[in-house]
């Protein structure tokens, strides 16, 4: 669950009349209390989402309960009811919110997944030079003359963490839910949510 | 640990290194892997690319514009579309090569597609796939100057 729980608080925060204290005790009471129905993971195979989409889903309708409860007890349904219109543009924005954070929260354990694998395998020297070029920014010929390489070389070697990378956002994805087919689908829209 | 606010400018690039979009190249590249030699002969000889990398690293770049144009013409007349898959990334490496963008991909699908060419190509193309890496037109907007 760690990989949702950054977003979710974050959207909580964002969304209007929250207060930030209840919006985390809100993400607490989800993650805690509600998703350990027995029936709530049956019923998201059963759904076909993708697992974060179903959470933000649960999620909601767990605001909106706590919202209407707040609203009860101050005796302002109407004030409700005319906020009703404002709120969904909100909740759309805080989705997006949520949605770019999930993805950059999912590239990050990919890539600590990545690392480790790497290190494990015996490849430290190519997730260093993986890690210069895509996440330092670095040129493959700095990283070459650095290294009294070929720029091919380096490449080569950065190209063998690439397949590893890629092998674990697809993984990352399936878990979420993401049919395998479709995973290709599915970073060509999140890649739109990051751009 | 990364550093959380690296990953995060790079999240687009990295991200797009997992792209679907990459099937076709990674299909090919499995093809040719095993025995790259002939595919390469075959390539540049259906789109009249010459086979010896420095006489084709010597083609002007308006030439090899034009050759590139002759890829769609050739395709739409039922040419093998591996050979001019290949043929097509051999002729983008080129430019590149020599300073010049002539496919339509951005900086990372040319970054990707010759990271890839690198993987497969003989050593006969060392100096090609070595200019094309070290050009400037690879290089991130963000990119640092040092290390």
């Amino acid at each position: 669950m760690a990989l949702y729980l950054k977003p979710l608080t974050k959207y909580a925060r964002a969304i209007n009349n929250i207060d930030p204290t209840d919006a985390e005790d809100l993400v607490h009471e989800f993650l805690t209390v509600q998703i350990r129905r027995p029936d709530y993971f049956s019923d998201w195979e059963k759904s076909g989402r993708p697992l974060r989409r179903w959470l933000m889903n649960g999620f909601l309708f767990l605001m909106r309960s706590h919202r209407r409860r707040q609203a009860n007890r101050r005796r302002i349904e109407e004030g409700l009811a005319r906020q009703s219109a404002s709120d969904t543009e909100t909740d759309e924005d805080a989705f997006a919110r949520f949605e770019r954070l999930w993805t950059v929260n999912l590239i990050r354990r990919a890539i600590d997944e990545t690392s480790r694998s790497c290190i494990e395998s015996g490849l430290h020297e190519h997730w260093e030079v993986f890690r210069r070029h895509h996440i330092d920014a670095l040129p493959f010929r700095h990283i070459a003359e650095q290294r009294g390489e070929s720029p091919r070389r380096v490449a080569r070697m950065s190209r063998t963490v690439v397949e590893r990378l890629r092998r674990n956002i697809q993984k990352l994805l399936e878990r979420d839910g993401v049919d395998s087919s479709a995973v290709g689908e599915e970073i060509g829209r999140l890649l739109e949510v990051i751009q | 640990m990364n550093d959380d606010r690296d990953i995060e400018r790079s999240a687009y690039d990295l991200l797009s290194l997992a792209s679907g979009s990459w099937n076709s190249l990674d299909s090919l590249l499995m093809k040719v892997d095993s025995d790259p030699e002939p595919w390469i002969e075959d390539a540049c000889r259906l789109v009249d690319l010459p086979q010896n990398p420095a006489d084709a690293l010597a083609i002007p770049i308006t030439r090899l514009a034009e050759l590139r144009s002759s890829i769609h013409t050739t395709w739409e007349e039922g040419g093998d579309a591996d050979l001019l898959l290949l043929a097509n990334l051999l002729i983008i490496m080129l430019g590149i090569a020599k300073g010049e963008n002539l496919g339509s991909g951005t900086r990372t699908e040319n970054e990707h597609v010759i990271s890839a060419l690198a993987v497969i190509l003989p050593s006969s193309w060392d100096t090609v796939l070595n200019l094309a890496l070290s050009s400037p037109r690879l290089d991130r907007p963000d990119q640092r100057s040092t290390g």
